[in-house]
């Protein structure tokens, strides 16, 4: 009891500081990951579809925007009178479906991507102050989210893209208008039950500034809840794009997205099932996929749950 | 007069240097009242969870707090550390009126004074490693990363923690393991004064032990003060020089620790000391004062004496409920807030 | 001879988990005889709740109870199916928790809870077991009388102005009042058997005597047994008639009060005491016991102690004792309790 320093090599310990311990970390969360078999089949079901993104002009075995009359509406390979030249058939242009969903993942996978960071960026930063500082700025930003919520949001959309008018762009910044609502609600309630527990007190007490108790203490214990909705919501925003695209609001033709696929396919729906059906699962299985990974990354992150 | 016991008369004989000072401290909190309420015009209430409380803390002495829940003692530790505002009174920290300091000269001063809390679970960050919680108010400071594991090595193991735990996280460990972090915490800093709020109130008896002879043994190293509040008058009587009862956001006796046992004075001291179950024979039973009913709630409290609903005292009367009785010396360091047992009816 | 009200034999309750079987209690054995107060003390984790819920059946998935016997009044209720258990439950035993506002309704008034209480036995009572059942005259006749009824035990409870009291929801009552309630649910059906399970542990010291102070009335005046479990030595000793300490899911002594806190034979109880601070006693020098309980799904293969035990050697670390018998109704579990010479299975003669 009485040694004045422990004898513990410090060599070892300060190696530890830098990659080891960001390694260390990540298998962590790798051996628990894997242990939920759902959240591992989410992860593959999101890769594959981001590397189908990426790798479009070489995995697509057409190019999407290349019409051929003389190929309309041919079924699937399986069918009767379908080819294995276009596996998932052609569309009233002749174009080739399997080839605009994978390019198609380019358009999902980017507005998910963009208006979900910006919209977390921002509702986060919201969300904490709101909820750490409370009184007059809390229920400022309360009542704006109030009024964010009780328009619907895809009249809001559709209103804010009629203003600006159609694109991608556009469609990011109307989508992002309200989707930065979300983190900043979950993260506005988790801050409250958090700011009261002993452990801010405790950093209070040591003389911690606001900025680092809402950024070190708070924020990693409420990062988890932030990851999980961010996925989820990823989601969301696909299938908001895909509304916009199949309203034609959204990605303009020829760009081939599944939202608009889905819409110029539901006019064929009984002579050529396949035009609207292939993308329509697309989005089903892609939204899947990010449901279950962001509930395995729930489980994953929190280190309570660990051994 | 008579039994003044030895520690009283050392406390008498040569009064230590003030550490800290509390004057006339008061904490209020208000209640928000509901919209029909504030429709009608209604004023806003206030909890009055500290309302008027004289103390003084020796250096290097321990002064025990206790009373029932609800009564302040909490928040009058965190009034005392301004992790509230205090609504009136100042308190003084080695001669510093530490109310009126501006934040920024306030955060030096928090070293000095620390405070361990009663949750090991809720008062450690889930997400932050032992190093982290330990060396946080070290790297507020900015101190060097070197310096700071340095210093949290010493400091786990001067209250019984291995350095093979710096990395690991608050829920790798037991209940008595936690409340050890909190307290190395709490001393990486090397203050003058801890407050220890219920320290050892989530721990099992065996646990609550270890801690309560680690906290003796720290301070007798460090030279600490402690106020130590608990609502549990065994662990009270064990670790403190002076205990101070809480009701009602009121000190209502004072009292060298051995003296205060041996002579409880306010009937409220006296019926919580006979209520304490004790280990003995089941037989010789001692009588038991059993109180009736409930605290009454701290909000717009009693104006004259705060017990007066619930004293059982013979010589109640009309001064009483009109009279707030203050707290006044009888003898031997021994203070007492009752105008029965003072003599001021 | 008298005839224990409750019997439990080598009960065991174990839980499957991931990590392994986690034997919450494992080979339990007492007897609570009628009118009698038997203390069971230990630390969090040491099985005493669990013994308890196991008596009422209540035992929490994934957990099971796979050996033993509770006898409550010679019946044996392992094995027994629900309907029967919750027949029992509250006719013959009752529970009380450590916190009132979770075992109590929130969206009910309390004097429905305890109406409720009082009619359910009651139906229970008058249709009993086989067909010789005799209805209340009218439904709305046996809900006067029981709301009656509960008035009368809320006021026998010492809940001031009970009648209105029955009207409150028990958010609005202090957690003494609501442990109150508690207790007049129990003795709404007029239990042989009342198990508390750290009735007290929640409640302010004056209020904690209020409420020790009613069970002993209540016990006084109806002849209950009472099953105490706590981990305040204090309660126990102004309370129980008898004591059994537990220790990681085994009972490792048990001793009438006095001798027990005279002459504990267990190093464990002696260092439970050891550890408590004497209130008023500053030369008691407190000392704690080193170590912390073992995780329960890995148990050495010894004595469940021998980890933190100072008397510990090889043999304590490799056979588990046996109970001994050191005085009249005094036994303990522990290699080094039993007196030289005694059969105990000792290495020497092995």
């Amino acid at each position: 009891m009485t040694s004045s320093t422990p004898a513990v090599n410090p060599e070892v310990l300060r190696r530890r500081w830098t990659g080891e311990r960001v390694w260390e970390a990540i298998s962590d969360f790798w051996r628990r990951f894997r242990k939920n078999r759902a959240a591992v089949a989410g992860a593959v079901v999101v890769l594959a579809v981001v590397w189908a993104g990426v790798l479009a002009p070489w995995l697509a075995p057409h190019d999407p925007t290349e019409a051929n009359f003389f190929n309309r509406f041919r079924p699937p390979a399986w069918m009767e009178g379908g080819t294995w030249e276009h596996p998932l058939g052609t569309d009233q242009l002749g174009r080739d479906i399997l080839s605009r969903i994978i390019w198609g993942a380019r358009a999902s996978l980017a507005v998910g991507g963009v208006v979900i960071g910006f919209a977390t960026v921002v509702g986060v930063a919201m969300g904490l102050v709101s909820g750490y500082y409370g009184g007059r700025l809390d229920a400022a930003i309360q009542r704006l989210v109030d009024i964010l919520l009780s328009f619907p949001y895809l009249v809001l959309a559709i209103g804010l893209m009629g203003v600006m008018g159609p694109g991608f762009v556009n469609m990011v910044l109307a989508l992002v208008y309200k989707e930065w609502v979300t983190p900043c609600r979950v993260v506005r309630g988790e801050v409250l039950a958090a700011k009261n527990q002993e452990y801010v007190e405790a950093a209070r007490a040591v003389g911690a500034s606001d900025a680092h108790i809402m950024w070190r203490e708070i924020l990693p214990n409420v990062l988890s809840a932030v990851v999980v909705v961010a996925t989820l919501r990823v989601a969301w925003v696909i299938l908001m794009e895909a509304s916009l695209s199949f309203l034609g609001l959204g990605v303009q033709p020829p760009t081939p997205a599944w939202g608009s696929m889905v819409a110029s396919g539901r006019e064929y729906i009984f002579q050529a099932w396949w035009m609207a059906t292939f993308p329509g699962l697309a989005i089903l299985v892609t939204v899947l996929g990010i449901n279950l990974l962001g509930e395995g990354l729930r489980d994953a992150l929190d280190p309570r749950l660990r051994e | 007069m008579a039994g003044v016991s030895p520690e009283a008369a050392r406390l008498q004989a040569e009064p230590a240097e003030p550490l800290v000072e509390v004057i006339g401290l008061k904490q209020h909190f208000p209640v928000r009242a509901s919209f029909a309420e504030r429709l009608l015009g209604r004023q806003t209430r206030w909890v009055r969870a500290v309302d008027g409380v004289d103390l003084t803390i020796a250096r290097g002495e321990t002064l025990g707090l206790v009373g029932e829940s609800g009564s302040g003692k909490s928040t009058l530790a965190r009034s005392i550390l301004r992790l509230y505002e205090p609504t009136a009174g100042t308190v003084r920290f080695e001669g510093r009126d530490v109310t009126a300091l501006p934040p920024r000269e306030l955060r030096p001063l928090r070293r000095k004074m620390q405070i361990i809390f009663q949750d090991p679970f809720a008062s450690l960050n889930a997400r932050r490693t032992v190093e982290q919680i330990v060396g946080l108010p070290l790297a507020i400071q900015g101190m060097p990363r070197q310096e700071i594991r340095r210093r949290v090595l010493e400091m786990l193991d001067k209250v019984g923690l291995s350095p093979s735990h710096i990395h690991r996280y608050p829920h790798q460990f037991s209940g008595g393991q936690r409340q050890r972090i909190g307290i190395a915490r709490a001393l990486v800093v090397n203050p003058a004064f801890v407050v220890a709020d219920e320290p050892v109130s989530a721990l099992d008896v065996s646990i609550q032990a270890q801690i309560i002879n680690l906290l003796q043994r720290l301070q007798a190293e460090l030279g600490l003060t402690y106020l130590f509040i608990t609502h549990d008058l065994s662990v009270v009587s064990y670790i403190s020089d002076r205990i101070a009862v809480m009701y009602l956001g009121r000190i209502v006796e004072l009292a060298p620790a051995g003296d205060l046992f041996a002579r409880p004075l306010h009937p409220y001291t006296r019926a919580l000391v006979s209520a304490v179950p004790r280990l003995g024979k089941r037989g010789g039973r001692r009588e038991r004062i059993i109180l009736e009913g409930n605290p009454p709630a701290p909000i717009d409290p009693p104006k004259g004496c705060r017990f007066y609903s619930r004293c059982f005292l013979p010589e109640k009367n009309e001064t009483c409920r009109s009279v707030d009785p203050p707290l006044a010396e009888v003898g031997g360091g021994h203070r007492v807030a009752c105008h029965a047992v003072a003599g001021t009816l | 001879m008298i005839e224990p009200v409750l019997e439990v034999r080598d009960l065991k309750t174990h839980f499957p988990t991931e990590r392994g079987i986690v034997k919450a209690v494992d080979g339990v054995s007492f007897a609570l005889f009628p009118g009698e107060t038997l203390g069971v003390v230990g630390e969090s984790g040491c099985g005493k709740s669990m013994t308890a819920l196991s008596i009422m059946g209540l035992v929490p998935r994934p957990g099971k109870i796979v050996g033993g016997e509770i006898r409550l009044m010679g019946e044996n209720l392992v094995g027994k199916p629900e309907r029967e258990l919750r027949r029992l439950r509250g006719n013959r035993m009752a529970m009380i928790f450590q916190d009132p506002l979770s075992t109590l309704n929130p969206v009910m008034r309390v004097g429905d809870q305890v109406v409720e209480s009082i009619r359910i036995h009651y139906r229970d009572l008058v249709s009993g077991g086989n067909g010789t059942t005799r209805l209340p005259l009218s439904w709305r006749r046996s809900r006067r009388e029981a709301w009656e009824r509960a008035v009368a035990l809320l006021e026998k409870v010492g809940i001031p102005a009970p009648a209105e009291r029955m009207m409150a929801y028990p958010h609005e009552l202090s957690g003494g009042m609501r442990q109150r309630v508690m207790i007049a649910i129990a003795l709404s059906c007029n239990p042989a058997v009342l198990l508390a399970d750290e009735p007290t542990t929640a409640l302010d010291v004056t209020i904690q005597a209020q409420i020790l102070d009613l069970m002993q009335r209540v016990q006084e005046e109806y002849g209950t047994s009472i099953l105490l479990i706590t981990h305040d030595f204090g309660v126990v000793s102004e309370f129980c008639h008898r004591v059994m300490v537990m220790y990681a899911g085994r009972a490792v002594e048990a001793a009438p009060l006095d001798e027990l806190l005279t002459n504990p034979r267990h190093p464990y109880t002696q260092g439970l005491l050891d550890s408590i601070p004497r209130l008023g006693d500053r030369t008691h020098v407190v000392r704690p016991i080193e170590g912390t309980v073992p995780e329960l799904h890995a148990l050495p293969p010894g004595c469940p102690y021998c980890t933190r035990c100072p008397l510990a050697d090889d043999y304590c670390r490799q056979v588990e004792p046996a109970r001994f018998d050191v005085g009249p109704g005094h036994w303990v579990a522990c290699h080094k309790a039993v007196p030289a010479g005694q059969p105990a299975g000792q290495p020497e003669e092995a």
